[in-house]
Formats: structure tokens, sequence, C-alpha cells
């Protein structure tokens, strides 16, 4: 059966998810060799406020870059949390930040409370790193992208002299995953 | 020697990373199709190594050499990624050659730009005319237009807008754009379908009459607007295009003919909404952005200007030529936005290819700082002295803002004139509607259903300003309107009134505080409730409320203050629980702070405290700003106090004087209300008053100077002195107690120095405190003779001793240490300490009989309870004169007399713990609840939440038992230390 997978990224402008949404496109993309369409939200209420970016990978040709139902909902703020979990689907992934509190709507939904922010904050540092941190964890909770591309994409966005930052960051967002996959694994956490 | 891949790798080195993934497609593919034209004998007909100027025959020819679709992808990606390299290689050394002979030349600047942009279309659209030859696989394609939207020099994707004629095409070219769009994803520039967004059925294409069926619903708004009329055709039918321009973008052209130019003016009162957020918008402080700092603005600005003046061009330089054409009067201000156009756009431009294609240039992030500096040489900027070149060219790009938004300013301004000028509301304005005899409509829904123009438009300055005039009549009509609907209705009205909160909550907020500081009558303060209410409602459903406020904070935190001391406490509470949101961006938590701060201090302050918050906030918004940092607010009124003998008149300087006051109150409130602690507060209370009133004095006694013409006093006659509190070094009182002694008879010198200190007087008066002048009433002047006060302390009438402790407790604040040795020497001594045993029975019995009234609610007195403020003040007293101490009746005094009574060490250590205790629960009930000496154990909570009692519902009462406690303990310890004063 072919391959289509949609992810959708959400949560307040400036947060880099676009850039993140991009970032993930590519590794599929370019050094994955899927076909990838990327779309993003912009407009007078996208200014400064909520953000959007959606990215479906799939083996076949994409006709229209954006999809009903997702696979993979990514949020980092209660309102994209409550605005779009609607479009999961009922056996879809939610990936969301420590705050958000995701009650009886998750049910059935693999959920994965992942502290991005604070992981960027402290561990990384930089509070604006925390797309990279959220990149690292997509990678290890949805494995349809290669870890490796991602590295490659994420390094063909930063600038030369910050990789290893961003490289640093994007391991503790999979360090994170991987912690709470164990838990998953031994009975918790789900 | 190096082979040629190995050779661009090393170039490609120099750019940013973000040129991998063309090296990586290179490597993919160029062994491939170096065979291909090998083996066809055409490898010489393509320039594979350098930018060629013949991209799409050599396009051709490297298909004619593939053998089948899936290598002509491989090889035209693989080219596509060749000349793209190619040309970033070549602009950066163009520019560096350029600029290296005219260094900082900006016109060179702008052609380099239009030059890269020509260069970049020309390769993108070589290219997708062959992707869609092969996608198409021979078949005829349906008419359309692909056209380009945005930038034409953006790297970063491409933007599109694509119209076809028939509405059976779209499945077919949906089909094949899509499959452009991923291939361009994997091997070019991806193509971002915006308007696809908006416009059609999930479909990266519309007909022209889906296009209009938007603008008829009115289902838009003005950034899709902006990217249709900078449409330019990249493929496709011109036919087409021309009928686009015409069925749907000319409308959003002025057109003097028509009585009614809807559309132009709902596009423009969306860019001039849009322009004013842009420049009041956050900044990270370590961030430079071009495109939000100063492109977007210019850009949007020349696309609202092109409509006005008819121009059809579509690049903004081209555009900006025929405006200086049109409208010479502006040249300057076009020149002054052309030139940070050309630098923004070619900072950016090479900031993107050389460094990363990220918008926001993070100056604190590892190494872009370097980057940054080697885009500041290559542009021609060099070290002058002390100054790296990338300081010399930052300090330029904010010079280059600068100018751009004086330019700004000026042409909004005629953008606004020609809008008010041309709106279809003028009618409504002008009260042509209104006022009109047997008009039975109502004019707040009037204007709502004229004004609707499209989504996200928030401009209506006009419509503000007609509401804050005074003589139009039309606030009054307005609210009547409103007040006048159902209240049904009034409700579903006020909502839209509110609903571009959204978009822009500034204006809304701005329409709010003009209804509420206009309310004089109950239809007008009804209607503001409603309304802010409303706006409330509205705040709480925003996707991202913090973010919103910490906008609004940052950007109008004077209509915030207004709006926050207008609404009623049951909408402050609402307010301030919206206003509990923390940001999910972190760079908005220093506004987010701001906004909690300002909230708290109108939701949890006594009327005490706000009397001199509202006085002086909306006079100085640099405060509200930083009503969170109160180092920050320190260093403004520090700048206050040494700036104040710079400024000109005297009147000014007076002014400035209490502004200083009213500012450092409001300092020292805050950092009280935050917890700091008495001891600590009232050391910074004593300071800034001190210096208030030594500064007042001189500008009084200036003043009486100049109105009289003559100086007659000599300095080491006259001394000042604090009573009361001031002198114990508490702050926050309700008075000032002062006495004024002038060591001479001389009746024209009192009268001299009672006009200095009834001017001082007025100005304190101005503070909302009253100057008590103790010897007033006994002498009938301020100013008392230094003799006089001798008679009247020495007389031994039944209560000098009060008056003997006024002087007992007393501070100089004016005056030199002749007077305050003299007064000591002649007054003091002989006086008080020479008759101890008189003056201590005289306060036992004092203290005897105002413990022995039986009020109950002398218990809850902070002041007059026993073990209260009265209390331990009295005990000090007694203690000074037993003990000869001049000391001021301060805290330190209470452990400076463990020294003379060490056995009773701990009753003054206890003494003096109990007095930060009640001191502190004193001036946070009197800056949260209110300026009472009674506390109610009701209204404590905010109190004891600030002292360490926690917020729970208990918390309130624990303070009050542990107040009730506390001085039954210090009232047997004070007494213990009165009855032991004699041994």
């Amino acid at each position: 059966m072919a391959l289509r997978y949609s992810i959708r990224l959400s949560g307040a402008g400036g947060h880099g998810l676009i850039q993140a949404a991009r970032i993930l496109a590519e590794a599929a993309a370019i050094y994955d060799n899927k076909n990838a369409a990327e779309s993003c939200s912009y407009g007078p209420e996208s200014r400064g406020n909520a953000s959007r970016a959606e990215i479906i990978i799939s083996d076949e040709d994409i006709d229209y870059p954006r999809g009903d139902s997702i696979d993979l909902l990514v949020t980092t703020t209660q309102e994209a949390y409550d605005k779009y979990i609607g479009d999961l689907k009922t056996d879809g992934i939610i990936i969301t930040d420590s705050n958000v509190a995701t009650g009886a709507t998750a049910t059935g939904r693999s959920v994965y409370l992942a502290p991005l922010t604070e992981i960027a904050e402290k561990e990384c540092g930089r509070a604006s790193l925390v797309n990279i941190v959220a990149l690292g964890f997509i990678a290890q909770v949805c494995t349809i992208v290669r870890e490796e591309s991602i590295c490659h994409a994420i390094l063909a966005r930063v600038p030369k002299m910050a990789e290893e930052e961003y490289i640093k960051a994007f391991q503790a967002g999979s360090k994170a995953a991987a912690r709470q996959l164990d838990g998953k694994t031994s009975g918790s956490g789900k | 020697m190096k082979d040629h891949l190995s050779r661009l790798t090393e170039r490609t080195s120099a750019l940013g990373n973000y040129n991998r993934k063309y090296l990586h497609i290179i490597t993919k593919n160029i062994d491939q199709l170096t065979e291909a034209l090998e083996r066809e004998g055409k490898f010489d007909r393509v320039h594979l190594w350098n930018y060629s100027l013949e991209i799409p025959g050599e396009m051709d020819t490297i298909l004619e050499c593939a053998t089948d679709d899936a290598q002509k992808l491989d090889f035209l990606g693989c080219y596509y990624a060749l000349q793209f390299l190619n040309m970033n290689l070549r602009t950066v050394d163009i520019v560096k050659l350029e600029l290296a002979s005219k260094p900082r030349d900006w016109w060179v600047g702008r052609r380099l730009m239009l030059e890269a942009g020509r260069m970049f279309r020309y390769l993108t659209k070589s290219y997708m005319e062959r992707l869609l030859e092969i996608f198409l696989e021979h078949k005829p394609a349906p008419e359309f237009v692909m056209l380009g939207v945005g930038t034409r020099a953006d790297q970063d994707d491409i933007d599109l807008g694509i119209v076809h004629r028939k509405p059976e095409d779209p499945e077919v070219l949906n089909h094949v754009i899509g499959r452009m769009s991923s291939e361009m994803f994997k091997k070019a520039t991806r193509l971002h379908f915006h308007l696809s967004e908006h416009v059609g059925d999930k479909s990266l294409t519309a007909t022209m009459d889906q296009y209009e069926e938007i603008l008829y619903k009115g289902a838009y708004n003005f950034v899709i607007v902006t990217e249709m009329l900078g449409a330019a055709t990249i493929l496709g039918s011109n036919d087409l295009h021309e009928q686009f321009r015409q069925r749907v973008t000319d409308r959003f052209y002025y057109d003097p003919k028509n009585r009614a130019n809807r559309y132009h003016e709902g596009y423009l009162r969306g860019i001039l909404a849009e322009i004013r957020s842009l420049l009041t918008r956050l900044k990270a402080p370590e961030t430079i952005n071009p495109k939000d700092d100063g492109l977007r603005a210019i850009k949007t600005l020349v696309t609202a200007l092109k409509l006005v003046y008819g121009i059809d061009k579509v690049i903004a330089w081209n555009i900006i030529d025929e405006l200086k054409e049109k409208n010479p009067e502006r040249l300057p201000q076009y020149r002054d936005l052309e030139r940070t156009l050309s630098f923004f756009e070619l900072f950016r431009h090479l900031y993107q290819i050389m460094v990363a294609q990220d918008e926001d240039i993070d100056l604190s992030e590892p190494g872009v700082e370097a980057l940054v500096a080697r885009i500041a040489l290559i542009i021609g900027f060099d070290k002058k002295g002390v100054v790296s070149a990338k300081d010399f060219m930052l300090v330029n790009y904010y010079e280059q803002l600068e100018r751009a938004t004086d330019a700004i300013a000026v042409l909004t301004g005629d953008l606004k004139g020609h809008l008010h000028s041309v709106s279809i509301l003028r009618p409504i304005f002008s009260g042509e509607i209104h006022k009109k005899p047997g008009y039975k409509g109502n004019l707040a829904v009037d204007f709502i259903r004229a004004s609707s123009f499209s989504e996200g438009i928030t401009y209506w300055d006009d419509f503000l300003e007609q509401l804050s005039r005074e003589s139009s009549g039309f606030y009054k009509e307005f609210i009547e309107s409103c007040y006048r609907l159902p209240k049904r209705m009034q409700t579903k009205i006020g909502r839209v009134y509110v609903s571009g909160t959204r978009y822009d909550p500034q204006s809304v907020l701005r329409f709010i505080v003009i209804i509420g500081e206009r309310a004089s009558d109950e239809p007008s303060r009804k209607v503001f409730e409603v309304i802010s209410n409303l706006f409330i409602d509205e705040l709480k459903h925003l996707p991202d409320v913090a973010s919103s406020l910490a906008h609004l904070s940052h950007s109008s935190p004077t209509d915030l203050n207004r709006f926050l001391s207008l609404i009623t406490w049951e909408a402050l509470t609402r307010f301030s629980a919206v206003a509990l949101d923390r940001p999910s961006l972190p760079g908005l938590s220093p506004d987010n702070r701001q906004l909690r701060a300002l909230v708290d201090v109108h939701h949890q302050s006594s009327h005490f405290f706000k009397r001199h918050f509202h006085q002086i906030l909306n006079k100085y918004p640099v405060f509200i700003k930083n009503l969170h940092n109160n180092d920050r607010l320190r260093e403004i009124t520090d700048g206050f106090y040494s700036d104040l003998t710079s400024l000109p008149s005297l009147s000014e300087r007076i002014e400035r004087l209490g502004d200083y006051y009213d500012l450092e109150f409001v300092r020292v409130s805050l950092l009280a209300m935050a917890g700091a602690g008495c001891e600590r507060t009232d050391a910074e209370f004593t300071e800034f008053c001190d210096n208030y009133t030594l500064a007042l004095y001189e500008f009084c006694l200036r003043d009486v100077h100049l109105s009289l013409g003559y100086c007659l006093l000599t300095y080491d006659q006259l001394g000042l002195y604090a009573t009361g509190g001031h002198a114990r070094e508490q702050g926050f009182d309700d008075d000032y107690d002062l006495i004024v002694i002038l060591d001479s008879e001389d009746e024209e010198k009192i009268d001299y120095c009672n006009k200095i200190v009834a001017k001082m007087n007025t100005h304190i008066l101005k503070r909302g405190i009253l100057p008590h002048h103790r010897f007033a009433d006994h002498f009938a002047s301020y100013t008392v003779s230094f003799d006089q006060l001798a008679n009247h302390i020495s007389s031994g009438g039944p209560d000098v001793f009060v008056d003997q402790s006024q002087l007992l407790g007393s501070r100089l604040l004016v005056g030199s240490s002749k007077m305050e040795q003299k007064l000591q020497r002649e007054i003091i001594t002989p006086c008080v300490f020479e008759r101890t045993d008189l003056y201590i029975e005289n306060m036992k019995q004092e203290m005897r009989s105002r413990h022995s009234r039986e009020e109950e609610e002398l218990l809850d007195n902070i002041k007059e309870c026993p073990g209260g403020l009265r209390d331990i003040e009295m005990l000090q007293l007694m203690y000074k004169v037993r003990y000869r101490i001049r000391d001021p009746l301060t805290r330190r005094l209470l452990l400076r007399l463990i020294e003379f009574q060490p056995a009773h060490a701990e009753d003054f250590a206890f003494v003096e713990s109990h007095l930060n205790f009640i001191k502190n629960l004193r001036d946070l009930y009197r800056l949260k609840v209110a300026a009472h000496n009674v506390i109610n154990p009701e209204y404590l909570a905010p109190v004891a939440a600030t002292m360490g009692y926690g917020d729970d519902d208990q918390a309130a009462e624990k303070l009050y038992q542990e107040f009730l406690k506390r001085t039954a303990r210090a009232s047997k310890v004070i007494q213990r230390l009165v009855d032991d004063i004699s041994s």
C-alpha cells in the first residue's frame, strides 16, 4: 500500500515550527528520496500569533499539499492542540509540550508529553532551539524520515559554526523521546 | 589540478549551508550527465561550471541527451543546481567588485538586486517550463497562468498564484503542478501556493470566478491582495493574466470617477493598520530582521501608493521611480525609501545566500556575528578606528531604518489624507446621514454596515478621531444609538466592534478607552461597560492571548493603563485572570511581566497608591513599560532628579520635581508591594523625600526671590526640620510634618520665610500629601523664631511635652549644623534632657491614658493599639531623653539602646523586629487595601500573600492572628521597658 503520512506542527508564531516543517520535508524529499510537500499559514492572523505548518510525505505524487486527517500532530500551545486535535486520526500520534492539557480528546491516540521548551532552555541554552528539539523528538517517535536525513537537512538550514549547537539540540530531543519510549514499552506513559 | 566538482565544492563553502542541498544533487547526477553529454557530442554546448547566459537552450540540449523522463528530471535538476550555485557565486563576486569601487553606494545595491531577481526568475522560469512539458506527458496544457507573487530574488521559496480558464481543468493542472512542486522541492526551490489556501476548493489553482467570489464575499485580506497586486507572469497565458488584472486586481485601484471606491478603501485600511503594527512590533534585543524591520512596511506602502497613483509596475524600485514622477513633492521621502530598500534587500539577500535562509538574524547565535561581519566587509564597510566593520554596518542599518521610518510616517500621512477624502464613510462622519431630518436609522449599526470591507481591517483612525472630537456630537450620537438598541442587539453589535481584537487589539483598545474616558452619563457608562466586557471576552478567545497581550503591553502601555483604570472591579478581575497566561515565546516574557505588573498594580492596590499612580503614569509611558523592573525605574528617576537644573524655567523645574516625587513614590511602593521589606523601602522613601524637600526649598526660595526682586535670607539662620513619620524615616504617611525655625526676630525675614514655605506647601499639596506645620497654630506663622520656640518649650505648660516630643523626634532637612547645635544646646538640653523625670512621667501618663480606652477597634489599630507604632515611638522618646540621645526615632535607635541597657537586649531586639513586622503590615495595607490604620481582617489576603503567608483561604486569618499575638507580646515587653526606664 502506498505511503502517505501527514504531519502538522502548530504553535505560537516564531517558534520556528515552519522552519522545522521545512527541515522535515527536505529531509524526506532530498535525503530520503521520498515525495514531500509542505505548506504553512501566513496572513494577518499569523503575525505573531498562532502558526501552522503541514507536511505530507509520500512515495507517490502529491497533488495537494494539505490533508484532512493527520497522522502526527505536534503542538506547543494549548490553543493549537484544542484547534487541531479533531483532525488527528483515531490512531494518530500527539507530541505536545508538557504544559498542554490533553484530557479525553486524546483517547485512543499515542500521547507524548515532551518538555520541549524546557529542554531547549535548560539543556541547549536557547529557547529558540525548541523547533530542533522537537525534530529530535519526532525522529524517534515517528520513524518515517531517517534521523541521519533530518540531521543533513538541519545542517543545510543553519549558519556555519552553529552546527554543533543545533545537532546537540536535535540529540536532546531525541534522547527525551527515547526515555519516553522506554517508559511506554514498560507499560507507562501512554 | 582539482576537478570541477572539487573546485565548485570549495567555492561553495563560502556560501551558506543551504547550498549543500545543491551540491548533493550535483554529486548524485553529474557523472551521468557529463557522460550523456559527451556521448551525444554536446558537452561543449552546455555551461556546467560557469554561469550561463543561454539557460533555456542549454536545458533543451540536456533533455535531448536523456534516455527517459526520470533521467530528464535528474539531468535538469543537476543543471539547475549547477546554475543556481554559479548564480550565487557570481552574485557575491559582482557585489564585491561593484562595491569595492563604490563602497556603500546603494544605487549599485538596487541594480544588483534587480539583476539577482532577473537571474533567479530566468533560471526558475526556464526550469519550470521544461518540467511542465515533461509532466504534461505531451498532452495539451489547459489554459492557465502561473503568477509569481513574491519577491523575485527570494530563493527560499517561490510564491505563486495560479489561475486557469475552464472550471473542469483543475484536476489535470493540480496533478501536473503537484508533481512540479515535489520535483522542485527535491531538486530546486520550493513552491509556495499561498493564494490557493484562500481561493478555490482544495486546489492549487482557481478560476477567475472563484477569485471574484472571494472578493465579493469579503473572504480575503490585504495580504492576499498585496500578493495579487504584485503578480507577474512566470508561465502560461498572458491573456489570462490581463483578464485577471481587469476582473480581479483593477478594482483595488483608485478611480476618481467612482463615487465609492470600496475595494480600494478596504485595502488601504488593511495596509495602514499593517504598517502601524509593523512599526510598533516587538523586536528581540539581539536580533535584526530586515524584512520585518523595514522591507515589509516599505513594500506594502509602495503597493498602496501605486493604487492611488494608478501605477501598474510590480517591482518596488520601479514603482518608486514612477511615484517620484507622479508625486514629486515627496521626492526626498521616495529617495529615502529607495535607499533603505536597496540596502536592506542587498544585505538580506547576501545573508540568505551566505549564511542561512532565516529572516531573523540572531547575532547572539554562535558564529552569526562573524558571518555578518564578513557581509559588512563585502558590501563596503571598513573598520574605522575602534569601530568594527560589522558595528559600522549595524549603525548604518539603524540610521537607514530611522530615515525610512520617517519617510513612511510622511507618506502614510498622505495616504490617510487620501483615504479620508475618498472614504465611503464620509457621509456618516459628517453627520450627513444621521442629522438628516426624519433619519430613522441607528448610527452604530449604520457604521458597521458601511464599514464591512474584508477580513483583518483595523485602521479606524478617522472613526476614532470623530469619536474623540469634542465638538462634533458624533460621540453622543454613537453612544445614544448603541444605548437605544435592545440588549441582545447591543451585545451583537458590540461584538462586531471588538472583533478586530484578533488582528489589531491596539485600535480596539483605543476605541474602548475613548468611549470610557468621555463617559459622563448613564448611557455612556453602560455602553462602555458592555463593550469593555465584550473586549475581555474576545481576548479570552484569541489563539494565543498571552502573546497578543504582550504585544499590546509593548505598543499601547498608556491606553492599557487607562483601560484598566476605567473598567469596573469585576471586569478588572476578569482581565487579571486572562493576563495570567504566560506566552509560549520566551522573547515575549519581558512584555508579559510588564503586563502582569501593570494588572497587579490595578488589581491589588489601594486608592492611596493609585492617586499617585494615575497622576503620573499616563504622563510617562516609559514608567509603565518598566513597572516590573525596579532597578530600571530607579535609573529613570535618578535621571529625572539629575536633569532638573538643566530645564530652562523655574516652573518647569518645579513641575518636573513634582513628577520626580510621584514617580519615586510609585517606584518605592512597587518595591514594597513586591515584598522588599520596610527596612529597604523606608530608606529609599526617605532618600527621595529628602531630595524632594531640599530641591523644592531651593526652587521656592528662588521663586520668592524672583517675584519680590530681592533676597533676604542667610542660609545659616534657617532650619527646616521634618518631624513625625518622615523624621522617623518611615515611608507612606498621609501627611508631612514640618517645623521651620528662623534664628531671627526680624518680621520681614519671618514673612519672607513664610512666603517660601507657603509656596512649598502648595507644591507638596499637589502630591496629595498634607503639609502640617507643628507650631503654625500656636504662633500663627509657618516660621517660628528661635526665641519664641525656646520660650514655648521651656514654659512647662500642661501639654508642652507633646511639642517637646515633636522637637525631640525632629530631623534637620535644610539648614546648617550651627542651627542644629544651637537647638540642642539652648532648647533640647535645658528644656527636655534636664527635665527627664517630668518628661518621662508625662509620657507614661499619656500611654496609660491611651491604653485605658476601651474601644474594640483600638486592638486592630496598627498605630494606636497597645504594642503598636505609637507605643514604640513613645518608648524610644523616653529612652532618648533618659540617655540624652539626639538620634532619629528609627529602628537603628532601638538597637543602639541595647548598648545602654544590655540587660534588656532581648526585649529591644524583639521590639525592633516587631516594628519591622507592623511597619510592613501597615505599608502593605496602605498600598494594597486602604490608607487606614485600622486593619480589616477580611481584606488582608493580598497583604498576607506578600508577607509570605501564602495565598490560600487561611492566609489572611493567619496573618491577623500573628498580628494580634505579636502586638499583645510587644505591649508587655514595652510596658516592662517603660517600667524599668528609671531604674
